[in-house]
C-alpha cells in the first residue's frame, strides 16, 4: 500500500477546475512529500497528468484505478 | 483644490496593489478559464485562488461561491430561479421597504407578470425593519424573504442574525443583499443560516463587472444564464479572470488589514462631529448606531439635496442625492420615505460615503467647500 502524506478529492469536479484546485493543493505541501489525489476516470485523468508533467517539480510516483476514478500519488521534488 | 470622492457607496476606486494584480493578471491571463491547456489552467488557477481568498473572508468552503457579474446579477438570479423552483402552494415573497433597486425590480415584475404577492416590511425611523412585521408575514407559502445587510442609502445595519433565525424556523430561504456590508460588518457564514448571499467587487476596492454569489447549498439554484457549462453549470458565460483575481487580492489586503475598519468608523464618527460643530442647521438622517462605517446620509434644512450636490460638483467633491430625477421631477428616495421624512427633508438630503483612500484632510475640504454653499 502506498504511503502518502497529504491528500486532496477532486472527483465531480470539472476540468481544467480539478488540475487547477490540485496545483494549488500540491503548492501548499511540503517539498519531498508524496500526496494521493483523487479524479475522475477518462478527460479528467488524462488531462491531469498532461498539467502535472507540464507544471514540472512533481513525480508520479503511482497511479491505481478503480472502475470510475484513479489514485495518483504524487512526490513534490525538493 | 483637487477633486474628493465621497461617493465610495456607489463605486470604490481600486487600491494600487488591485491595480497592479489587475495589470498583471491581464497580461498573464490571456487563457480561457474552461480551456484544459497550460494557459487555460494557470487562469482557472488564479480563479479558484480568488474563490478561495473570498470563502474564506466569509468563513465558508469555495464550492459555495459563484462568481457572477455584479450585486444585480446575483440579487437577479436569487429571485427569479426561486421563483421557477418554488412549489405549487408558494406565491409569496418577503422583502424590505429599502432595499436596492436590483431586488425590487425584479421582484415587482414577477408580481406583475406572475402575480406572486409581494409583503414589503417596513422599517422605523433609523431604517431598521420592523422584526414583528416579519415574524407575522412568515409561513409556508413564502418562497423567499431577501433583506440586505446593510443599506445602501442610510447605512443602517439589519439584524441579519435574528432574520436568519426566524427565517430557519419556518424554512424560508434567506437572500441577504451584503453589497454595502462585505469587508466592512463581520460575516460568517458558517454560524448565520443564510441560505445566499450577495457580494461584489466595486465596493470593495476591486474592479468592476465582477460579483458573486454565496450559496449554502451549493447546487440549490437553477441557473439564469445557460450555455457553456462554467461555474460547476450553475452559472454560464466566460469567466472574467483578470478582473476576477484582483477581486481577490481586493479582500485579500483588506482581511489581512482589518485597522482599515476600524479607521473607516473613526472617519465617519469624526465627519459626523465636525458637521455638526460647523452646520447648526444639519440633520443626520443616517442612525448613531447599528450603522456601517462608510455611510452618512445628512440634510440640510431649506437647502435641496440637489442643489447643495451641483455645487459640489462644480468644486470638484462628488457626493450622491438620494432622490432620483425622472421625468424632469426629483422623486424623493424610497428609503427615507420609509423612515417616515416627509417629502421636503427627503428632497433635502445628500448621502457621503467613505472608502479606505478617504483621508481626514479631504473632509476638512469638503466641509470648507460646504460651508459656501450652506451659507
Amino acid at each position: 500500500m502506498n504511503e502518502f502524506n497529504d491528500q486532496i478529492d477532486l472527483r465531480g469536479i470539472p476540468c481544467p477546475r480539478n488540475t487547477a484546485k490540485a496545483l494549488m493543493f500540491l503548492e501548499t505541501v511540503d517539498d519531498g512529500s508524496v500526496s494521493l489525489v483523487f479524479i475522475d476516470d477518462g478527460e479528467p485523468l488524462n488531462n491531469f497528468i498532461e498539467s502535472i508533467e507540464i507544471e514540472g517539480g512533481y513525480t508520479i510516483k503511482d497511479k491505481i484505478s478503480h472502475q470510475t476514478y484513479w489514485e495518483i500519488y504524487i512526490l513534490k521534488e525538493g | 483644490m483637487k477633486s474628493i470622492y465621497l461617493d465610495n457607496a456607489a463605486s470604490t476606486p481600486m487600491l494600487p496593489e488591485v491595480k497592479e494584480e489587475l495589470a498583471k493578471q491581464s497580461d498573464l491571463l490571456i487563457g480561457n478559464a474552461s480551456s484544459i491547456h497550460a494557459l487555460g489552467v494557470r487562469a482557472s488557477r488564479e480563479v479558484e485562488k480568488s474563490r478561495e481568498i473570498i470563502a474564506n473572508s466569509l468563513e465558508t468552503s469555495a464550492d459555495n461561491i459563484v462568481f457572477t457579474s455584479g450585486g444585480t446579477e446575483s440579487n437577479n438570479w436569487v429571485i427569479q430561479s426561486l421563483f421557477h423552483q418554488k412549489k405549487k402552494n408558494q406565491n409569496t415573497i418577503i422583502t424590505s421597504a429599502i432595499e436596492h433597486p436590483s431586488v425590487l425590480a425584479p421582484i415587482k415584475w414577477l408580481a406583475e407578470n406572475f402575480g406572486i404577492k409581494v409583503i414589503s416590511i417596513g422599517v422605523d425611523h433609523e431604517g431598521r425593519i420592523l422584526i414583528d412585521e416579519l415574524k407575522k408575514s412568515l409561513s409556508d407559502e413564502v418562497f423567499l424573504c431577501s433583506i440586505m445587510h446593510v443599506n445602501n442609502e442610510v447605512g443602517s445595519l439589519q439584524p441579519i442574525e435574528e432574520i436568519a433565525n426566524l427565517c430557519e424556523q419556518y424554512n424560508v430561504p434567506l437572500h441577504v443583499d451584503a453589497c454595502q456590508s462585505f469587508l466592512k460588518i463581520p460575516i460568517n457564514l458558517s454560524e448565520f443560516n443564510i441560505t445566499y448571499l450577495t457580494i461584489n467587487s466595486h465596493k470593495v476596492h476591486g474592479p468592476k463587472g465582477v460579483g458573486a454569489l454565496y450559496l449554502k447549498s451549493a447546487n440549490s439554484l437553477s441557473p439564469l444564464f445557460h450555455g457553456g457549462g462554467h461555474e460547476s453549470n450553475r452559472r454560464s458565460g466566460t469567466l472574467n479572470t483578470a478582473p476576477i483575481a484582483a477581486f481577490g487580492k481586493a479582500v485579500e489586503i483588506q482581511k489581512n488589514n482589518p485597522e482599515y475598519f476600524k479607521n473607516l468608523h473613526e472617519l465617519s464618527r469624526w465627519t459626523r462631529k465636525k458637521l455638526i460643530e460647523n452646520f447648526s442647521t444639519v440633520v443626520m438622517n443616517s442612525p448613531e448606531n447599528n450603522l456601517a462605517p462608510h455611510i452618512l446620509n445628512i440634510r440640510f434644512n431649506n437647502h435641496l439635496g440637489k442643489d447643495v450636490f451641483w455645487a459640489l460638483n462644480k468644486s470638484g467633491v462628488y457626493v450622491s442625492t438620494s432622490s432620483a430625477c425622472s421625468s424632469n421631477k426629483m422623486t424623493p428616495s424610497h428609503v427615507l420615505a420609509a423612515m417616515g421624512l416627509n417629502e421636503k427633508n427627503n428632497l433635502e438630503s445628500i448621502r457621503l460615503s467613505f472608502g479606505l483612500l478617504t483621508t481626514k484632510e479631504e473632509i476638512e475640504d469638503f466641509i470648507d467647500c460646504l460651508k459656501e454653499i450652506i451659507k
